[in-house]
């Protein structure tokens, strides 16, 4: 079954892995070209750059995972051909394992390792981003990016079962995945550990942490009211340090601890959705 | 070796077309003992008949004496239908159908005339 | 006990707009060329895929060679070919075999591409640009590279020409002579199963109408015909009276009075399911 899911699937296979290839060149000429040059020479040359790469990295695991997963059983239900691969002497389960196995792993594990060349580059450009910690730079680096796009690819491959339609498997990945990662990057990944807090100087903002929630507090540091305490003035009020201001924020240290449970949530959510997969491979399709 | 051509539209069971060709062929001498008869497989391959179709026709035929079938080699033909050499009473019938004809008898009659004196002594 | 090829015990199968197949109890046997005669939406698909597996009944029981089909892919005794060919589009005919080939532990290689051959079928070209012939011979030629004891063909010969019909018909009677498997066809042309067959399973309206040996079933049947003032016989299954004449189709010997011949299978087929096209009405 290897064999048969493999020449089914490598044209996409191949096209994936070489788009992330391709980048990964671009990442590593990058990043040897930018640790040459001084900051404002990296700003000059790579500000465009670095905003581009970020939105095609933002998408990439997305673009890249309902590309593998919708059409993976979809197109197969549509052309009726699984009624041949059901009918030879392998069941249901290995038939779908293989081919998750054959279309998925290859990206996810490509899109990992762009994520971790991603990470080494990153350095060379800091000075042109805010926090790593923060949305959109946590997202392109590191080991979480290979877990969106499983993210997305179960979605895809998931949906192509119950809807048996290409298309709409890959736009029900898309629909679905947005919202999941916008949701998680705001609501869900500030609490993954207990932020430390405050008061705000300059150091913080060289070491670009990530500030999650800001208030204000006075002298004794107890947290008081701005508009009740300084009235209108507001800019005097802090020059005479009658009022500062109290950040809660993730130290950049934790980058790596964050992704790996950023990556721990989504792969979670891939395996829950495969687990929904199984369950209606077995118990509620009628593949006929 | 003989062929065999099925009729599908003929009313006549499939088996019974077989074994009506096979007596045939036995009648005019075209097969004689020693011969051997298609194998399943070779008549079905020329006539998209059931091969269960062609073995009842040859256990038929093994039945009635004419053939007999050697285990893993085939149907071999074991008797014959071949009649005594009719040259001398076939041109008798020649010379009558010609008188008959200068008679002015049509044909219709002629077979009428034939079938009645078979019917009266077969 | 008799092991049959299938074997249907109060077999049901509900879809969401009603039954396909419904309280089914048959046995087809070993060693024989079945026909599954019946209309479109009669259910003769809907039992064929409950056979592979690739369907569950909803009540009742079917077994493949005395097994229910389980988990893990089609009986290995088992192929199927389903009435659209299914094959991957892609792939050409050599990739279609290896495809066979890596998916069926029993397969026979040599045997497979035999058949390929004999059929004409370059093959370096790809499955979707063959003709309907080419693809239903390509299809049959992997479900018997199975090497199987049972093969159900479901509609073989749809939308193939009339040479490709012989062509099918004589590759598949071929192989049966030689390995003297068990073949199950469905078909909706009563014509293109006449002399094949000689066993029958008839289903209308997801029931099972009339099933048995062709020769018994024929020979248990009369088509009867004389004046219509006559008694009616036992077993009448279709009756159709002129002003003077009756035509009757019974389950009966002779019958007094009447003139009485066997029928042809058509015939026999065709008044089953006028009749029970009747009785749905």
């Amino acid at each position: 079954m290897t064999w048969v899911a493999w020449r089914q699937q490598r044209l996409q296979v191949l096209i994936s892995l070489a788009i992330i290839t391709a980048l990964a060149a671009v990442m590593v000429y990058t990043g040897f070209d930018a640790r040459s040059l001084d900051e404002t020479a990296v700003e000059d040359k790579y500000g465009m750059y670095l905003g581009y790469l970020q939105l095609l990295l933002l998408a990439l695991p997305v673009l890249l995972g309902a590309f593998a997963g919708g059409p993976l059983f979809a197109r197969e239900i549509e052309q009726g051909a699984h009624v041949f691969s059901l009918t030879q002497s392998i069941g249901r389960t290995r038939w779908w394992a293989t081919k998750i196995a054959v279309a998925g792993l290859p990206v996810v594990l490509g899109m990992t390792l762009l994520g971790l060349v991603n990470a080494w580059a990153d350095p060379a450009l800091s000075t042109l981003r805010g926090a790593r910690l923060a949305i959109p730079s946590f997202e392109v680096q590191g080991v979480a990016i290979g877990a969106y796009t499983a993210l997305a690819f179960t979605l895809g491959a998931t949906a192509g079962l119950l809807v048996r339609n290409t298309l709409g498997a890959m736009v029900t990945a898309i629909v679905g995945y947005v919202p999941v990662l916008i949701a998680v990057g705001n609501g869900l990944r500030p609490h993954y550990a207990e932020p430390q807090g405050g008061v705000v100087d300059s150091t913080m903002l060289r070491e670009k942490a990530w500030r999650v929630e800001t208030s204000y507090v006075d002298g004794a540091g107890n947290p008081v009211d701005l508009r009740a305490v300084c009235g209108d003035d507001v800019n005097r009020c802090f020059e005479e340090g009658k009022v500062r201001v109290h950040a809660l924020f993730h130290p950049d240290d934790r980058f790596w601890a964050f992704q790996a449970v950023e990556a721990g949530v989504f792969l979670a959510l891939s395996a829950a959705l495969l687990g929904l997969g199984a369950w209606v491979l077995h118990r509620r399709l009628r593949l006929a | 070796m003989i062929e065999f051509r099925i009729d599908r539209r003929s009313g006549v069971a499939t088996y019974q077309q077989l074994v009506d060709q096979t007596k045939h062929a036995l009648r005019l001498g075209l097969l004689r003992p020693g011969d051997q008869l298609p194998t399943a497989k070779q008549v079905v391959a020329a006539t998209a008949i059931n091969p269960n179709t062609v073995l009842k026709a040859y256990r038929e035929l093994e039945r009635e004496g004419l053939v007999e079938g050697k285990r893993g080699m085939g149907t071999f033909v074991s008797a014959s239908l071949a009649q005594p050499d009719a040259g001398e009473l076939r041109e008798q019938l020649t010379d009558w159908v010609r008188r008959a004809r200068a008679d002015g008898l049509d044909r219709e009659y002629v077979e009428a005339l034939f079938k009645a004196e078979l019917d009266a002594h077969y | 006990m008799t092991t049959y090829a299938l074997d249907a015990t109060a077999l049901g199968m509900r879809y969401r707009r009603g039954w396909g197949l419904r309280d089914c109890e048959f046995q087809l046997p070993t060693g024989r060329i079945s026909a599954l005669i019946g209309p479109n939406g009669a259910g003769k698909s809907t039992l064929m895929r409950l056979a592979t597996g690739l369907l569950r009944p909803t009540t009742g029981s079917i077994r493949v060679l005395g097994e229910e089909p389980g988990r893990h892919g089609t009986h290995r005794k088992l192929a199927f070919l389903a009435q659209d060919k299914p094959l991957y589009r892609g792939f050409t005919v050599a990739e279609m075999l290896r495809a066979g080939a890596v998916l069926n532990p029993s397969w026979d290689d040599e045997y497979a591409w035999r058949l390929v051959r004999e059929a004409d079928v370059p093959p370096q070209a790809k499955v979707g640009t063959l003709s309907g012939g080419q693809r239903t011979r390509v299809a049959l030629a992997i479900a018997l590279g199975r090497r199987p004891e049972v093969v159900l063909l479901d509609e073989p010969l749809a939308d193939l020409d009339p040479l490709a019909r012989e062509d099918v018909m004589r590759t598949l009677m071929a192989e049966v002579a030689d390995s003297g498997m068990t073949v199950v066809l469905s078909s909706h042309v009563i014509a293109d199963l006449d002399g094949v067959c000689d066993h029958l399973l008839l289903l209308a309206g997801g029931r099972v109408r009339l099933q048995g040996d062709v020769e018994d079933l024929l020979a248990q049947h009369r088509v009867l015909i004389g004046s219509r003032e006559l008694v009616m016989p036992d077993g009448v299954v279709e009756a159709r009276t002129t002003e003077r004449q009756a035509t009757v189709i019974a389950r009966t010997g002779p019958v007094p009075g009447w003139e009485a011949d066997e029928p042809s299978l058509e015939e026999l087929a065709m008044a089953y399911l006028r009749s029970a096209r009747a009785v749905a009405a």
